[in-house]
């Protein structure tokens, strides 16, 4: 087997401010493998947007990575000078933003920044042939022409696609994609999904796709870790995780979302709201919004592996026990404080 | 449009809401058809789902319909009622409406308290005694009567549009407007809100034009759906109907792109992904607005715009293929796998 592209081991983020500390990142673990997806799922405040800056360490003060490590093919990014990081950001490993427009810079040509992303990594001489290539790569229809407009003349669906082409520039490896088609129209995004799946797919890129949309989850990844208060709760190959789901939370986000193949009526909820990251529960994290609740659920439960690649952090789940059979407390009714 | 015999809650004839949009920065003047001929009934007690992407005229017609922008053309009535009449008859007919904004932090004054934000309807109506009547509209929300004294920072995004909906019903309207209610939410939180409203609904017989970009909450919520391109409905149908087989391109297209969480399902169906962007509202193409994205347009589709017709049982469709479904399920089925399909036919 070939080592990770990526391998993430108990990386821990914390912001310290005069209000309190913060565990963004709770001693998170994963792997990516050259060609893989995974996805990392959770809702606003689980911590995934902070693992992607962790990993690149692009997470600015007071938050700070304070333990764990990050090896990119083999060497820990960690412990590199800020030099040697800088020069892997780019060309072994690329972030694509949520937001084309803040990614780009209004006032310069595409086909500007472009070349700057060239000559940045020593490849200034390789100009305009490789930005074109890379913009028809992206689907752009006329690259020429394309590389001398700015920002705003392009719609929300083709800044996109002239990040994703600026962050395939210098053909990375891993290609860290954080929300890439949340503030796209839907029949733009499937334009946008089905280009990235190409272009990892030819090139054979590792790519961490972050998201709250389990339908992109369903569409992109093969495999799949599910963020919850800061950890990781659950990780399982992407059929596994929506066919057997191995933890409540999951379980329970996966049964509320509204979908088009079903009618209209009532949606079973998870009560409640993901808790105060500053002021965390004893115990399992998602204890008092779970149907399975129990007294040893009062002790964090680590996260073990039940079945091949199927981790869960979840006590009742741990002892073989399917949730689906597992006597449930009636839960509260879906507003209930 | 048959006789009836009493008029529906809301109806809209032709509506249409024209922008004038002045010449800057080298861009140049030009009108921006925002609406453009919008026809559509909503009956008392049910809700009517508006689907469509950015620069639909989605959030217009939200607008036009509780009176914050007057028509360019086009009527809206609610029980038979013009709202836009001049005088006391119109102003208190246009009352009679209530909204719910996407932003529920950015909809609330934030200094003042939660429970003086939920009174605002019935002050606005001189009753000053509202106590008793928030206190029971925060309870039926599921919040804590207590939390009237909060201010809006100090409640969750899930907890404030709770307010915004107990705001938006105290005064006891016929209709509530929902513009992307849901949509800035977590999503444990909108499947909570979605049952929320199904429920006030039944209770109050409250009628609902909830609009959204994302057909999955439409169809959770919605009796009738109805699909904007443009300005204009391509397709109107009961949620029933639109669920079983929908029949404009545009919408199939849409239904195809919103995502299933379902990885074997999703990875079996074919793709169908529309090439291109959504035109520019100031300068709509010719003949049928859809045709520079519809994988099935001719010459026909340039020359002519197809008007919404009824196909049976009140399904209307505005396409000049009676059997578009049938064609775009023919075209997928010859289409080669992935990724040599995202070649052929998007981008």
């Amino acid at each position: 087997m070939t080592p990770p592209v990526l391998k993430v081991s108990g990386l821990t983020t914390r912001f310290r401010t005069g209000y309190g500390t913060v565990t963004a990142v709770d001693g998170v673990s994963f792997t990516v493998g050259r060609g893989e997806t995974l996805g990392l799922v959770g809702e606003s405040g689980s911590g995934k947007s902070v693992t992607a800056m962790s990993i690149l360490r692009l997470v600015a003060p007071p938050g700070r990575v304070e333990a764990g490590s990050v090896e990119l093919n083999g060497v820990n990014l960690l412990s590199l000078d800020e030099e040697a990081m800088r020069s892997r950001r780019g060309t072994q490993a690329a972030l694509v933003f949520q937001n084309p427009m803040t990614a780009l810079n209004p006032v310069f040509t595409i086909g500007w920044q472009m070349g700057e992303v060239l000559k940045a990594h020593g490849r200034g001489d390789a100009g305009g042939a490789a930005i074109q290539r890379a913009l028809a790569d992206v689907g752009m229809p006329d690259p020429q022409r394309q590389a001398a407009s700015y920002p705003h003349q392009m719609s929300g669906g083709m800044r996109q696609r002239v990040v994703i082409a600026m962050g395939m520039l210098n053909e990375p490896q891993l290609l860290i994609a954080d929300e890439p088609t949340t503030a796209l129209d839907v029949t733009i995004q499937a334009q946008v999904l089905q280009l990235m799946k190409k272009l990892t797919h030819d090139h054979g890129t590792a790519l961490l796709l972050i998201t709250h949309n389990m339908g992109v989850i369903a569409k992109m990844c093969d495999r799949v870790a599910v963020m919850y208060a800061g950890e990781i709760v659950e990780e399982a190959p992407v059929r596994e995780l929506f066919a057997d789901s191995r933890h409540p939370y999951t379980r329970g986000l996966l049964r509320s979302i509204p979908r088009i193949d079903q009618p209209r009526g009532q949606l079973p909820t998870l009560p409640g709201a993901p808790p105060d990251m500053g002021a965390l529960p004893v115990g399992c994290r998602f204890r008092d919004r779970c149907a399975f609740a129990q007294e040893r659920c009062k002790a964090h439960p680590g996260l073990l592996e039940v079945a091949t690649g199927h981790s869960t952090r979840c006590w009742v789940a741990q002892d073989g026990t399917s949730l689906a059979n597992a006597p449930a407390r009636r839960p509260e009714p879906a507003h209930a404080l | 449009m048959p006789f009836e015999p009493t008029p529906p809650l809301l109806q809209l004839d032709g509506v249409v809401k024209h922008f004038h949009i002045r010449a800057h920065a080298g861009r140049p003047a030009g009108l921006l058809r925002a609406v453009d001929g919008v026809s559509l009934t909503l009956a008392a007690g049910e809700t009517l789902g508006v689907v469509g992407e950015s620069g639909c005229g989605k959030s217009t017609l939200a607008r036009l319909i509780v009176g914050l922008l007057e028509p360019t053309a086009g009527t809206i009535r609610i029980n038979g009622g013009d709202i836009w009449e001049a005088g006391a008859a119109g102003r208190e007919r246009r009352r009679h409406f209530q909204m719910v904004f996407q932003n529920p932090a950015g909809s609330m004054n934030p200094r003042r308290s939660v429970g003086a934000s939920v009174a605002e309807p019935l002050w606005a109506r001189g009753n000053r005694n509202s106590d008793d009547e928030v206190a029971r509209m925060l309870a039926l929300v599921g919040l804590n009567p207590k939390m009237a004294a909060r201010m809006p920072h100090q409640l969750s995004g899930g907890q404030q549009q709770r307010a915004s909906i107990a705001r938006a019903l105290i005064a006891n309207p016929a209709l509530v407007v929902h513009d992307e209610a849901v949509a800035s939410l977590d999503i444990s939180l909108q499947a909570q809100i979605l049952n929320l409203l199904v429920e006030l609904q039944e209770r109050l017989g409250t009628s609902y034009v909830f609009i959204s970009h994302d057909l999955a909450a439409v169809q959770a919520i919605a009796h009738r759906v109805v699909v904007m391109y443009l300005g204009e409905i391509v397709e109107s149908a009961t949620a029933q109907a639109f669920a079983d087989r929908p029949r404009h391109p545009y919408s199939i297209a849409l239904r195809n792109a919103t995502l299933l969480p379902d990885p074997v399902l999703e990875r079996n169906r074919p793709d169908l992904v529309l090439r291109g962007d959504v035109p520019s509202p100031m300068n709509p193409p010719s003949g049928c607005r859809f045709r520079t994205r519809c994988p099935l347009a001719d010459a026909r589709c340039a020359a002519l715009a197809p008007v919404l017709r009824d196909t049976g049982a009140g399904h209307l469709v505005a396409c000049h293929f009676p059997d578009a479904a049938e064609r775009l399920a023919r075209r997928a089925s010859h289409i080669p796998p992935a990724p040599a399909r995202a070649q052929a036919i998007a981008c």
